[in-house]
């Protein structure tokens, strides 16, 4: 009947306008009547309660069935590069704090490395390892974290409460290193901001006498639970290539196969002096990228469990000046931080303000995948997707 | 209830001396008895669910707003009273509006026919039911199905895409789980030869019908989990991108109203499976232990304590479990359940076939011609079935040693997988020592 009748519809004259395209695309899918079936557009705004933050996600479903997913940024942003351009560098380190904010040591640190490379400062050793041991618990608290919400994403309430537990202990250790609970503030160009004292070390060490058991404690509630199982492998796939093809790094990276960790790739600060594995697997799906972030919990720990027990004497930090005037020139740092690969760009001409700072948010770069991943899934299964990648809105936004 | 009371009560006691006033006011006293059990037990297991979900997470739950939390309902119930009804500008009042009272509908029409126990009163039994309908279970199976209106209501109703996918998944989850649950029920319907829940309860004075039907009792309670849309089947409502689900719109007391569907939902479903598969109000000390003027009170005991232990079990797997995907789900049900239900009802068959004492389907029959069960109700002898196997043939002695050696399999396997997890899974054992820290 359609047939019969369509010398008599109005038709585009043109061939580029939404309703020519969309006709086109009918034809294309060889359907004889042109039945106006829309893709159902759902909005997972920007308040929603998988606890990621202000993320609004726009999800062309074909009933349960993802056919599109365009992620919508900016809800968090505040301008920090803008803002720590017209700062002197010893004033970034608060403001870089708030970018990833679960990650904070790492924010630090990436600031700390970039403008070492433009000034010519010996950090001493002690500093050094004093820097790997609380960015390895700093590690340990993000990736936590990461377990507890996206368990509760998945619906699993309790395992939550376990981390956010285990967590508590690690706030209160770099409490006593750094003076703050998540916020820390405490690596400097030089070395660190003060030196640790006695109790961290004790409480380290009960930490990470205990903690593998934690994990353990996790696993067994949670990697062989078949509802988890089913839930999750064979959701969120992408391959070997396409995942280096879109820059991903961190454990989405590893979790598709790439043996390829900043930490011992390209090493940096006191990391070539301690003996660790990486974790990679080669499922790319969700449950590989779970996989890899419980052993880098395991590794994080035996990391930790070296700087403490090697820590060499010697000063906290090197003779600084207050007001920082790096050499002029062109820099670009990375470290790995939980979420990946971390960078700063950096642009300095000599005088106490830099000229251009940039992040590059390893979250910003991860969420871009989603799209890729998420096709031919259901609704359910994006939740569990946006958990694996685990984004940080601070760092996507900035 | 009014069975109970007619029976008993009213024969003695004369509360004004109009003839039919006395039964009228005797089963409003009945009928406000029940309505208030049932509301104080809906409130109270709102309290129950949130303290142990609170220490299951290792944290409390509410507990400063009486001694321990007990006034807590009762500020929940205030709060929500006193909230603004808000209504969608774009809904279809009709449907929002009735949805809860459709949804809230069949639990306490399902209360109607759980017995609660049995009282001795001049030398006959009397079991405190409000009814006990000799299609008991086919009522409960039909008035259950009545919940499924109710959500596709509120989801068409509330004018909003997520409640609307919210019901729908809703409706074909509940619709899928019915078949497996029928199935199991009629396993247990079989062996006891009779519908009536007083019945069923009466036909397990040997053996409780989870041992024999081990199998329908898991299906069981599977599906009845599944039926009241709790964790981990509660994709249509606590869903993290769903936000709420089906009852995302409502607010204040018809929110409330969902609330209290599901609690009271809780409780109906243990109370099912206490009744179909846990032996109903009987128990070691009943009623021999406190004589049988006492009864009434033992037998209600018994019938709370085993409630009460499922909903403890329910509660347990809500904090433990993660969600189900809804393919996921359905899968489950269709080609999981079902089939194991059908496995279960063939055994029942076989079972009454041949007469096994465990599966004797003539046991109302026998009851009704007296004798055996007015003695057996005094001292429930759980070692008959041993006694009578020299009486058996050798086809039913065949199939009951099947029916124990199965049972010894399935316990080995699950005592043996229970020492192995025990022996623990402990890589980090294997990891320190290949790491030598």
């Amino acid at each position: 009947m359609a047939r019969m009748l369509r010398h008599m519809r109005p038709r585009p004259k043109d061939l580029f306008s939404e309703r020519a395209k969309y006709e086109r695309d009918a034809r294309l899918e060889k359907r004889t009547d042109t039945l106006d079936t829309e893709d159902l557009i759902l909005n997972m705004g920007p308040q929603h309660p998988s606890t990621h933050g202000v993320l609004r996600l726009k999800v062309k479903t074909d009933g349960e069935v993802v056919k599109e997913v365009i992620p919508y940024l900016g809800y968090l942003h505040r301008g920090i590069e803008k803002n720590c351009e017209q700062k002197e560098y010893l004033q970034f380190f608060p403001i870089v704090d708030r970018a990833d904010y679960l990650s904070s040591m790492f924010n630090n640190m990436i600031c700390t490395q970039a403008i070492e490379n433009l000034m010519d400062v010996e950090v001493p050793d002690r500093a050094q390892w004093i820097r790997v041991a609380v960015m390895e618990l700093n590690r340990i608290a993000s990736h936590l974290l990461w377990f507890g919400t996206f368990l509760l994403d998945l619906g699993a309430l309790t395992p939550f409460f376990y981390a956010l537990r285990d967590r508590e202990d690690l706030m209160d250790i770099l409490e006593l290193a750094s003076g703050a609970r998540l916020l820390y503030n405490y690596i400097r160009p030089g070395g660190v901001r003060s030196d640790v004292n006695p109790a961290f070390i004790k409480k380290s060490h009960e930490f990470v006498k205990k903690f593998p058991g934690y994990i353990d404690e996790y696993e067994e509630l949670v990697t062989g639970n078949a509802i988890f199982v089913e839930r999750v492998t064979g959701v969120g796939v992408i391959s070997k290539e396409r995942a280096v093809a879109r820059a991903l790094s961190g454990p989405m990276l590893r979790g598709s196969g790439v043996n390829w960790d900043l930490r011992k790739n390209e090493p940096y600060g006191a990391y070539p002096k301690f003996k660790f594995d990486v974790a990679v697997e080669d499922g790319c799906d969700v449950m590989a990228r779970y996989k890899v972030r419980m052993m880098e919990m395991r590794q994080s720990t035996r990391i930790i469990k070296q700087a403490l027990d090697g820590l060499p004497e010697g000063e906290y930090t090197a003779k600084v000046p207050a007001i920082l005037k790096p050499k002029a020139g062109v820099t670009y740092a990375r470290i790995e931080s939980p979420r990946g690969e971390l960078g700063a760009y950096l642009v300095s001409d000599g005088t106490k303000k830099p000229v251009r700072f940039h992040l590059r948010a390893p979250s910003f770069v991860n969420l871009a995948a989603i799209d890729e991943m998420g096709r031919g899934h259901m609704i359910a299964d994006l939740v569990a997707i946006l958990g694996s990648v685990d984004i940080v809105l601070g760092d996507v936004d900035r | 209830m009014s069975e109970f009371v007619t029976n008993g009560i009213l024969d003695a006691v004369q509360i004004v001396p109009w003839p039919f006033a006395n039964t009228a006011i005797l089963m409003a006293l009945g009928f406000l008895v029940c309505v208030l059990f049932l509301v104080v037990t809906v409130m109270y297991l709102t309290l129950i669910e949130r303290r142990l979900l609170g220490f299951i997470q290792i944290r409390l739950g509410p507990n400063r707003v009486g001694p321990q939390g007990i006034l807590q309902p009762i500020a929940d119930a205030v709060k929500l009273l006193l909230k603004e009804d808000i209504v969608n500008l774009n809904a279809d009042r009709l449907s929002f509006n009735l949805a809860p009272a459709v949804v809230f509908m069949p639990t306490i029409l399902a209360f109607v026919v759980l017995p609660f126990g049995v009282a001795a009163l001049n030398q006959t039994y009397s079991f405190i039911v409000i009814k006990d309908l000799n299609v008991g279970i086919l009522y409960l199976m039909a008035v259950s199905s009545y919940t499924i209106i109710g959500l596709l209501m509120a989801g068409w109703g509330s004018n909003n895409k997520w409640s609307l996918v919210g019901a729908m998944r809703s409706a074909a989850q509940i619709i899928s789980y019915e078949v497996p649950m029928v199935l199991a029920v009629l396993g247990v319907v079989v062996a006891a030869g009779t519908m009536s829940m007083v019945g069923i309860v009466n036909a397990q004075y040997h053996v409780w019908f989870f041992i024999p039907q081990i199998l329908g009792f898991l299906v069981y309670v599977i599906t009845g989990i599944s039926e009241t849309n709790r964790s981990p089947f509660d994709l249509p409502e606590a869903e993290s991108e769903l936000v709420a689900g089906f009852h995302t719109e409502y607010s204040g007391m018809k929110w409330a109203l969902f609330f209290l569907a599901e609690y009271a939902n809780l409780f109906i479903i243990s109370a099912i499976i206490t009744t179909l598969f846990l032996g109903g109000w009987h128990g070691p000390a009943l009623p021999g232990g406190l004589g049988m003027n006492l009864l009434w009170l033992t037998s209600i005991f018994w019938f709370l304590a085993k409630t009460y232990a499922m909903v403890f079990v329910l509660i347990w797997v809500r904090a433990t479990l993660p969600r189900f995907r809804v393919d996921q789900m359905m899968s489950f049900a269709w080609k999981f359940l079902l089939p194991v239900a059908l496995v279960n009802f063939f055994i029942v068959a076989l079972g009454v076939a041949y007469r096994h004492p465990w599966y004797d389907g003539t046991i109302m029959s026998r009851i009704a011609s007296g004798g055996e069960y007015a003695t057996k109700i005094a001292r429930p002898n759980f070692w008959d079935v041993f006694v009578v196997f020299s009486q058996l043939t050798p086809e039913e002695k065949a199939f009951y040693i099947v029916v124990v050696f199965l049972t010894a399999v399935v316990l080995a396997v699950l005592i043996g997988l229970f020492v192995r997890v025990k022996q623990g899974i402990k890589p980090s054992r294997e990891l320190e020592k290949q790491w030598q820290l």
